[in-house]
């Protein structure tokens, strides 16, 4: 065989093996679908394609490859980032199976919702990583109102809560606007790429993909669907989960490429930058400050710290930095981590499990989330401090008081769980102690070694995300 | 001599605009919102070279993919409304499994919304069915006629083109703050998706047909979900109203 041809064929190969990634988690959404009414093989089709997803991970070599025009591309970044993301889709799944049975679309939900993240991460068409958030969002909202399962025959007698349509409406029409923002700065950048002489394009398009970015995030004053999606008056907020945990570093991802793209987005918009500076630490304070009063449930106030990391990320994006962009996506994969880990204990704590596991789980989310020494997100705040501090000092302040205030919201609304008494559930009622299930027990366990193990040793991740900041060449 | 589609075409868009914030029958709304996919349809048509042949017409394909969309959104929402129009005084089978106690607590709801919805009708019917929109309106298009001309998107230096952009986009956002409905909310959503293709149009670019075409099934995903969100809201609740939201 000629030259040509082997490297045609190595392409057509590559092009097979990235497709199967995106295409995998939606075949297995759609036989999930069809097994909806049985529980038990649609969990089964998910676990199996979860391994099918892992195994392709490990075995699929870094490249290039595409269909119709769409070009897609695995690297190291990418291939880290869809390792992460099957940890939320794996705890979901678990939670439903063993846990807490939520609605017979759930398995679907969150195979569809894997497969346009992996579509986010792979394709080197800012335009079609835009739509697939889109489409994520758009199948997580219907997921939110799908129907709890019932047995053949069995009648729902009670009146079925509206919250749920509230906080699916929220969620599209948020999804829906931020695209509508990111699709129009994607527009103007590439129309500056042709015209580079106009330089206001330059500055609305960084504009558009702040806003944008700020709503998919959840930055203060973005901020109030992120809290009905964890909290949405039915379920275990597992559509939170899907969303923190999977899109949100897949919309991070999107904007680093978005930047690595375009340099002068950056670069020539000193004023912009600041603004998003200010925007980011501001969201990140005032989040923190609502996490910190907030009066309601325990899940929106996990909900409200999250809003107020969003700020912190969207400071290190904006920071032109390349410890900021970095400590950025660091922080954004960690959710994988960290949301999966604290969502699930802080459920069974306050169903009146007592187990060291779970307790231990919750104290090692909180701590990881806010970035306490030797956790995981320590590993990643680092490198936003150091960020901040080149920056200036006024930065760095700013920034560990959102830190010090996010972990004072942490000790207020968390920590009376810890010593609350086996027979005595948050809420004050009499509860049984509730022992979790092995696997359940075993998938903590795994998160809460992550979260120590990546913050004592975070160099493979530092390097890897390291590796391809610095390629950039151009930041700070 | 007055050029008709370019005068004719953006005229076209920013009256399918004033339609849609002012009124509040799906009747009238819907097809508002076909025309509006249709006129920006031509619009994009006139923008981009012709790259295919329908019926003896040299079309481009990003137009075939705007009516087509069009189409299939608008008739998707105007067969919804109407299954949820008929559906009236039909008990669902979801009510029909309802236990007593739940009966009632639903019947106790809907009271409430009728009686909240004819209060707001009796109190405030003036300002909100045609002050509010007709300030919106007017904001739109003082705010639409400023940003077009500091900001003027089209390459082709067209008046009326650059105008419709933002105008779309700010009705489209003005529908969305003044609904009170699920039909308008999801009508504002589509208006404001529409605005991608006017730009793109106003900046004679082409993202690609496999963008283009990712777009348009989005959009017809999102009509779906759209629709599919009003039979399930209207089945539990018996009404479209955000106020039923709102209430829980």
């Amino acid at each position: 065989m000629s030259g040509d041809a082997v490297s045609a064929w190595k392409y057509y190969v590559m092009s097979s093996l990235l497709l199967a990634l995106i295409f995998a988690p939606a075949i297995g959404a759609a036989v999930a679908f069809i097994l909806r009414g049985r529980q038990l093989l649609a969990v089964a089709t998910a676990v199996l394609t979860i391994g099918a997803q892992g195994a392709l991970l490990a075995f699929t070599p870094d490249g290039r490859g595409g269909l119709l025009g769409l070009d897609l591309q695995l690297g190291s970044l990418e291939r880290l980032y869809l390792a992460f993301a099957l940890v939320p889709l794996l705890t979901a799944i678990l939670y439903h199976a063993r846990v807490a049975e939520e609605s017979n679309a759930l398995v679907t939900t969150a195979l569809a919702v894997n497969s346009g993240a992996s579509l986010v991460a792979l394709s080197q068409n800012p335009y079609a990583s835009a739509i697939s958030l889109l489409a994520s969002s758009l199948v997580l909202s219907l997921g939110l109102v799908a129907v709890s399962n019932r047995r053949a025959g069995e009648a729902v007698t009670t009146l079925l809560p509206v919250r749920p349509f509230a906080a699916a409406l929220r969620y599209l029409s948020l999804a829906t606007l931020a695209s509508v923002l990111l699709g129009v700065a994607l527009i103007l950048a590439d129309y500056y790429r042709l015209n580079p002489d106009q330089r206001g394009l330059l500055k609305a398009a960084f504009a558009f993909l702040v806003c944008g970015l700020a709503l998919r995030l959840g930055v203060v004053p973005f901020h109030y669907w992120l809290a009905t999606l964890f909290d949405p008056g039915r379920g275990s907020g597992l559509t939170g989960l899907l969303a923190v945990g999977s899109l949100s570093g897949a919309a991070v991802l999107f904007a680093a490429h978005t930047l690595a793209g375009l340099p002068p987005l950056l670069l020539q918009n000193d004023l912009a930058r600041l603004a998003t500076q200010g925007l980011g630490m501001g969201g990140a304070i005032l989040g923190a400050t609502l996490a910190y009063a907030g009066a309601e449930r325990r899940t929106r106030i996990l909900a409200y710290l999250y809003v107020a990391d969003a700020g912190v990320v969207l400071f290190g994006l904006g920071s032109g930095t390349a410890l900021g962009l970095s400590g950025a996506l660091m922080t954004a994969f960690g959710y994988s981590l960290s949301v999966p880990l604290f969502l699930v204990s802080l459920n069974l704590v306050e169903a009146g499990a007592s187990a060291l596991v779970v307790r231990a789980g919750l104290v090692v989310a909180g701590l990881s989330l806010v970035g306490f020494v030797p956790l995981y997100g320590f590993a990643a705040r680092y490198q936003l401090y150091a960020a901040a501090a080149q920056l200036g000092w006024g930065w760095l302040a700013a920034l560990l008081l959102a830190s010090l205030l996010m972990l004072a919201a942490v000790a207020r609304h968390f920590t009376p769980l810890l010593f609350a008494t086996a027979t005595t559930s948050s809420t004050g009622q009499a509860a049984s102690d509730l022992r979790p299930d092995l696997s359940v027990t075993l998938l903590l366990l795994v998160l809460l070694a992550s979260s120590i193990a990546l913050g004592l040793y975070p160099a493979p991740l530092t390097g890897v995300i390291g590796q391809w900041v610095r390629g950039l060449g151009w930041l700070l | 001599m007055i050029d008709l589609a370019a005068i004719g075409i953006p005229g076209g868009i920013i009256l399918t605009g004033v339609l849609l914030v002012l009124l509040r029958d799906w009747r009238f709304t819907v097809p508002a919102l076909l025309a509006q996919y249709l006129l920006v349809g031509l619009l994009v048509g006139g923008s981009v070279p012709a790259d295919t042949r329908l019926l003896g017409f040299d079309l481009s394909s990003s137009t075939l993919l705007q009516v087509v969309t069009g189409l299939t959104v608008a008739g998707l929402f105007a067969t919804t409304s109407l299954r949820l129009e008929r559906a009236r005084g039909i008990v669902s089978d979801y009510e029909a499994e309802l236990d007593d106690f739940a009966l009632a607590a639903l019947r106790r709801r809907q009271r409430l919304a009728v009686r909240t919805a004819a209060e707001n009708t009796s109190r405030r019917a003036v300002v909100l069915d045609y002050l509010l929109p007709g300030t919106a309106l007017l904001i739109s298009g003082i705010a639409a006629y400023a940003l077009s001309a500091a900001y003027p998107v089209s390459v082709r230096g067209e008046g009326l083109v650059n105008f419709s952009f933002y105008w779309v986009i700010l009705c489209g956002v003005f529908v969305l703050v003044l609904a009170r409905d699920i039909i308008k909310l999801s009508e504002g959503l589509l208006v404001t998706l529409n605005g991608l293709s006017l730009l793109l149009a106003a900046l004679a670019t082409r993202g690609g047909l496999l963008v283009e075409g990712l777009t348009a099934a989005i959009t017809i995903g999102l009509a779906a979900a759209l629709s599919y969100l009003w039979v399930a809201m209207y089945e539990r609740r018996r009404s479209l109203s955000l106020e039923v939201l709102r209430d829980e």
